[in-house]
């Protein structure tokens, strides 16, 4: 859905921040979710996701566990740290603002300028 | 915070990567399962599940990467390909290769040695405790620096600034015990010396207070006791008097003292034994004089110390009206004793090698900058596939790194070589020299000097690909015309730059080699190589009278001269340094404006004149049956106390001469020699004959016509053969003898004649690779020219003109550096003045020289090229 790569970057981080601050997801359960909660509208390559999954580990924002899925399969679980729930705070703040002056630009008429 | 989470994330990416990998591909093949059974609960056969699911998730290699890239360890494995593909480069072009390699193992190798003996000499404090804290104390009396026991009593009892004082002094003694007899050279030291220094023997123990007791050096240990514990309590019998060995010290144990003065008679070399030196009052106003050092109380300073001390003697001297205490007080840090003369030859040194070193990196930034202007086309080609500016300066990085790497680890093979030769060959040639070592500070200043060169290396190139527009050059590579690169003037005047330095290191080398050669030209008829020295010692109860020691030593005498070879032999006490003894001479009648007046003394056989090929100027030589005591003078004794008047008749009296030191009289007088010392100037001497002075030992001089090594063995075994108690060592040619009284000398022109050799190399080395880029960047000008007309001739004139402009520059500038350099070098020259015009012009010679032949290569191979070939290349 995404257009340019740099936008999906962040927007990528921004999702799964959000994704696991609902509950602690595998892989697999965050591209569900991030689906669900989109109604559809945002498909993610999946295999996409783990690069990204590492680098948010790698930084300190989420932090891993193997543990068991609802269907009884083992799977690492997924889960928000402080700082990583400081982050998706400021994250989510800015993305609010920017879509705002976005849909102010794009809501301009004629008549405005 | 967040740094630690990070750090351990990168480091079990690092070096757990196979663990990781497999916790990675468990996590995915859930993904996979768990979107598998998703598509098969959405109606999807397995199969086709299983197909979908894969193609859902992609290349899992290409995710792999990125796994690991958002670790931060993707670096990490592009510096392996760059090393990897560093050394493909390297063994792709051998000759730069090996020629990076030796310049800097060169360069780094000498940089390091010398940095080696300079902070063993000079920057290393002595291994004393406190070592700031340890003094030498002296008197200074006619240029002699020497302490008499009387003052060392009086500091000793009276000074309070001090911890400890200790008194030494070293001399040859034969010790013996009941199986052994062997000629060692030994320290008396007193007691305190142990406590300053903080050493204890490894077996046995120190010396008792007022016990006459011998420490061995470990290396004496093994050598004449053939490391038997046993020998530790036992008593032997030194020059014949009884001491205890109370005990052995640790392997690699050297008192660092003074070196022992000239007159002292006890050349340089490394100590067999410690001897209790016990300081006794003087006995009929003869006064044993001595060398002290003392370890300062701690927050005592210098100079009140040295006030008290100069308190203590003015009692002395009030006390003792009749003591002769001469001389100033001197009182200075040992350490500026023992080094203070070794800091200019070592200042030169550093410049010197400084100067190699400069050359080297100038060769070593020519050879990089020819590479990269050669690598100008697959520079511009990998940055036009997408390789980064960051990218490819690590890259450059990288080779530099490795290069200079190896080049620093053949460097310490180098130093390592250089620092076991120069001790091994010149072992005294500097103080504390043997204490030089390729250590951990000298491994760490080679490192320092291979970073600064990876650096520097590598910026070349770099900074090139930085100016370079990559576009215009990957045009013209891919066109196969690739312009010579605007570096071509850089090039140029770093090749001047090495000559300019060369020349002045040549200088220098010239310099020395002169003084060397002026300090080996000998009077015509003295033929050092053709005499064999050796000493005789008389110890024991059977040579207790000197009428036994002369019948002896004439019967040695007798037995020598029938050795086939040998033309004459004489008997002396002076045959080398070894046995200097300086005495007070008076004069008869005495007058009232006498000054004290020093000779050497040395004692003589007849026939001594003619194997040293001694002049007579007046008067006659001493024979072997003078009936009162005989002197014969040299010149410069002449000189000094008889002005142009006539000596022979004149009367002196030497303490140990004749009977109850009677007057004896001037039979003649030599020309001045340089028998001592080759690098002093003319002392007096007196030599008076054998037959009226008592001495204890003799050298043995014998002029041979054969050659002198299978002479001297027989020499040796018909003088042993006399008997067989009596030792016999030290046999050599008096050459050997003299050379080790220059060793300093030899160590200036062993070092620099290295360094010079070396730069000469380097700078031909400079101006072939030049000039073989150049004429190799130039085939198709030289191919059209030649197509055009040109003779081959003019070909190789041109590029000789070339190479020889640049030579020739770089010559005079060094010229006019040389005479400022040489300037500093007076201190270190023998008859020689820093601005011999001889040496300049010959050094120049000799660069020029190299120079041609360096170009000469390039010249010729230019004149080959084929027009035709050269023509259809473009």
């Amino acid at each position: 859905m995404a257009t340019t790569t740099e936008l999906l970057q962040g927007t990528l981080d921004l999702l799964i921040l959000k994704a696991v601050s609902l509950r602690p997801e595998h892989g697999y359960g965050i591209l569900l979710r991030i689906q669900q909660i989109s109604g559809d509208a945002l498909q993610i390559q999946q295999g996409s996701l783990y690069p990204a999954l590492y680098r948010l580990e790698h930084q300190g924002l989420i932090a891993s566990e193997w543990g068991e899925s609802d269907n009884k399969r083992r799977a690492k679980f997924y889960s928000l740290t402080t700082i990583g729930r400081r982050r998706l705070r400021d994250e989510a703040a800015y993305w609010k603002r920017f879509s705002e002056a976005i849909g102010l630009v794009l809501a301009a008429v004629p008549e405005d300028v | 915070m967040t740094r630690l989470p990070r750090l351990r994330s990168f480091l079990s990416a690092l070096f757990r990567r196979r663990q990781v990998e497999a916790d990675m591909e468990a996590e995915w093949r859930a993904h996979l399962d768990a979107h598998v059974d998703a598509l098969v609960a959405a109606g999807m056969s397995p199969a086709d599940a299983q197909r979908r699911a894969r193609m859902d998730f992609g290349d899992p290699l290409r995710w792999k990467e990125q796994a690991f890239d958002v670790r931060g360890v993707g670096w990490v494995n592009g510096l392996g390909a760059d090393i990897r593909y560093g050394l493909r480069q390297m063994r792709r072009a051998p000759v730069f290769t090996v020629t990076v390699l030796v310049t800097l193992a060169a360069g780094i190798g000498l940089n390091t040695t010398v940095f080696s003996v300079i902070d063993a000499v000079l920057v290393r404090s002595l291994s004393y405790p406190d070592p700031e804290r340890v003094l030498w104390i002296t008197t200074v009396d006619r240029d002699q620096e020497i302490v008499t026991a009387l003052d060392f009593l009086a500091w000793k009892e009276q000074a309070k600034s001090f911890d400890g004082l200790a008194a030494f002094d070293t001399g040859d003694v034969t010790i013996s015990a009941a199986d052994i007899a062997v000629q060692s050279r030994v320290t008396y030291i007193s007691e305190d010396f142990w406590a300053i220094a903080d050493v204890g023997p490894v077996l046995g123990r120190l010396p008792r207070r007022g016990e006459d007791a011998l420490l061995l050096s470990h290396s004496f240990f093994v050598r004449a006791f053939r490391e038997d514990p046993a020998v530790v309590g036992r008593a032997v019998t030194i020059n014949g008097r009884q001491a205890t060995i109370a005990g052995v010290l640790a392997p690699g144990f050297r008192a660092q003292l003074t070196r022992p003065p000239v007159w002292a008679g006890a050349p340089e070399g490394a100590i067999d034994a410690y001897r209790t030196l016990t300081v006794t009052p003087p006995i009929d106003g003869r006064m044993r004089l001595i060398n002290v050092i003392g370890k300062l109380k701690a927050g005592v300073s210098v100079e009140r110390a040295q006030a008290e001390l100069e308190t203590v003697r003015r009692r002395t001297k009030t006390a003792n009206p009749n003591a002769q205490l001469r001389g100033t007080l001197r009182v200075l840090p040992l350490k500026e004793k023992i080094v203070g003369n070794a800091t200019r030859p070592l200042i030169v040194l550093l410049a010197a090698v400084g100067f190699v070193f400069l050359i080297a990196c100038a060769n070593v930034a020519n050879l990089f900058l020819a590479r990269a202007s050669a690598r100008r086309g697959e520079v511009a080609i990998r940055a036009a596939i997408g390789a980064g500016r960051w990218r490819l300066a690590r890259q450059f990085f990288v080779e530099s790194a490795l290069i200079a790497a190896v080049g620093a680890a053949a460097g310490l093979v180098v130093a390592k070589w250089s620092l076991t030769t120069i001790v091994r060959i010149l072992p005294d040639a500097l103080p504390r020299l043997q204490e030089t070592a390729l250590d951990g500070r000298a491994l760490a200043f080679a490192a320092a000097t291979t970073i600064a060169a990876a650096l520097v290396f590598g910026m070349v190139p770099v900074w090139s690909l930085w100016r370079d527009d990559a576009h215009g050059v990957l045009k013209q590579a891919l066109s196969g015309a690739l312009p010579i690169a605007g570096n071509l003037r850089t090039k140029t005047a770093l090749v001047g730059l090495e000559f300019a330095l060369t020349i002045v290191l040549l200088i220098g080398a010239g310099l020395l080699i002169k003084s060397l050669w002026r300090l080996n030209a000998f009077p015509e008829g003295f033929h050092p190589d053709r005499i064999v020295t050796m000493q005789i010692r008389y110890y024991g109860p059977a040579y207790r009278e000197d009428v036994a020691r002369r019948a002896h030593a004439a019967e040695v005498l007798r037995r020598v001269s029938t050795v086939p070879g040998v033309r004459v032999a004489a008997m002396t006490t002076n045959a080398d340094s070894s046995m200097r003894l300086f005495r007070e001479v008076d004069r008869f009648p005495p007058r009232p404006d006498d000054q004290p007046a020093f000779a050497s003394l040395t004692v003589a056989s007849a026939d001594l004149a003619r194997v040293m090929g001694m002049r007579i100027v007046r008067g006659r030589w001493l024979t072997d049956s003078e009936p009162v005591p005989a002197f014969v003078i040299n010149e410069t004794f002449a000189r000094r106390h008889f002005g142009d008047s006539d000596p022979v008749g004149a009367r002196f009296r030497v303490p140990y001469v004749g009977q109850d030191s009677s007057w004896a009289t001037v039979v003649g007088v030599v020309a001045d020699t340089k028998l001592q010392r080759l690098d002093g100037p003319a002392e007096p001497e007196l030599y008076v004959d054998y037959a009226h002075s008592p001495v204890f030992g003799y050298s043995i001089v014998a002029s041979v016509t054969t050659d002198a090594a299978a002479a001297a063995a027989q020499i040796r075994r018909s003088a042993a053969g006399v008997d067989a108690t009596v030792p016999v060592f030290d046999v050599k040619t008096l050459e050997a003898a003299l050379a080790d009284s220059i060793a300093p000398y030899r160590f200036n022109l062993f070092t620099f004649g290295l360094f010079a050799a070396v730069a000469l190399m380097l700078a031909s080395v400079g101006i072939y690779g030049t000039l073989a880029y150049s004429t190799s960047r130039r085939t198709q000008e030289i191919g059209l020219r030649l197509a055009l007309g040109a003779a081959r001739g003019e070909v190789v004139a041109m590029v000789i003109r070339q190479g020889m402009t640049v030579a020739l520059i770089g010559t005079l500038v060094g010229l006019v550096i040389g005479v400022a350099v040489a300037r500093v070098m007076r201190g270190l020259l023998y008859e020689v003045s820093p601005s011999d015009p001889y040496i300049f012009a010959a050094a120049s010679a000799v660069l020029l020289l190299a120079g041609f032949a360096a170009s000469l290569g390039p010249a010729l191979r230019a004149a080959t090229v084929q027009p035709v070939i050269a023509l259809r290349h473009e």
